[in-house]
């Protein structure tokens, strides 16, 4: 039985020094903890539409798609080469909700069938808040499965004023 | 009380050495600096956000890069901590003569460092940093204003979900 010490010699042995440890402790956990950062940061691209993007159907396989998402205090519309759907806000009192799941399931389908297009311009009414801004460019920008994978539906965003004329039309204008 | 002292003094009869039980200490600690080292990032903090600006989320993961930096509170412009205006608000256009200013000599400054510094390139990125509240009235004269100074590749900083 060489292995096993007297209860006495073992009790007086197996005692560590931690003290050291915790003085270096002391001083790391205090010393993370502010620099430690909780919120992430992380950037939004913003995409300037350039002169050639207007759509030319031959320099590029396969049909273009003009794509322009309106944002108003109503709601949004989508329109894609001038076929226009309407996505209602949902308002209770002064809050405005805007169905965004709905607008990402719309682009999921264009995406589909015009896999090279990645340009959408938001038509963006004056009193809308920046948070909504965010919100709906990234409901264009990327769809987020139940399983945390990401699809890249139109990554490139463009921010536009949305104007409306005397005649009451609305139109474009950066 | 008594007890205790009679315990204490029974052991100091018997030369016994009374230690702090440490251990449990040691594993919460042990487990809180795993946590922090873990959360810590190499590259350190490009941007500092200021408690009153509260940023939007997004779902956005591209990372911070270094750039010249917007600060949009209330009616208060900041470039790099510098506060350059105290109520845009009061501009009815869309160009706000004080920030164009600012970012003009931030942009001859960055190109005279750029001259001598081959590691400094001026690319005319500008990052934007606005209350999430603003209304987008307010945001594109910002946005504007950029645009009509050499920083034209604009970023909006946002805060990961």
């Amino acid at each position: 039985m060489a292995g096993v010490t007297p209860r006495r010699v073992q009790k007086r042995g197996s005692d560590l020094p931690l003290i050291p440890i915790m003085s270096l402790f002391l001083i790391l956990v205090p010393m993370l903890l502010l620099t430690a950062e909780f919120e992430r940061a992380a950037v939004v691209d913003l995409f300037l539409p350039s002169s050639d993007m207007a759509p030319s159907e031959s320099k590029e396989k396969g049909p273009s798609l003009t794509l322009t998402v309106a944002v108003t205090p109503d709601g949004l519309t989508l329109i894609a080469n001038r076929k226009k759907k309407v996505i209602k806000a949902k308002k209770s009192g002064n809050e405005v909700s805007y169905e965004l799941d709905k607008l990402t399931d719309e682009l999921v389908k264009l995406k589909k069938k015009y896999p090279r297009a990645g340009e959408v311009v938001l038509l963006i009414d004056g009193e809308i808040p920046y948070d909504t801004i965010i919100q709906v460019m990234d409901a264009c920008r990327e769809k987020i499965l139940p399983t945390g994978e990401r699809v890249t539906l139109f990554p490139n965003v463009a921010l536009a004023d949305r104007v409306v004329t005397k005649e009451g039309k609305k139109s474009g204008q950066k | 009380m008594v007890r205790s002292s009679r315990v204490t003094r029974a052991r100091k009869r018997n030369g016994e050495v009374i230690t702090l039980n440490l251990t449990s200490m040691m594993d919460m600690f042990t487990i809180i600096l795993v946590f922090l080292l873990t959360q810590i990032s190499a590259q350190g903090q490009l941007l500092t956000v200021g408690e009153n600006t509260p940023l939007p989320y997004s779902t956005s993961r591209k990372e911070v890069r270094p750039a010249v930096t917007v600060a949009v509170v209330g009616g208060t412009i900041s470039v790099d901590g510098e506060v350059v205006e105290r109520n845009f608000l009061r501009y009815d256009g869309m160009l706000i003569d004080t920030l164009k200013a600012a970012l003009d000599r931030k942009a001859k400054k960055l190109k005279e460092i750029s001259k001598t510094n081959p590691t400094v390139v001026f690319r005319g990125e500008v990052l934007i940093l606005a209350d999430k509240t603003i209304p987008f009235k307010h945001l594109k004269k910002i946005l504007y204003t950029c645009g009509q100074t050499e920083f034209i590749n604009q970023s909006l900083a946002v805060l990961q979900k």
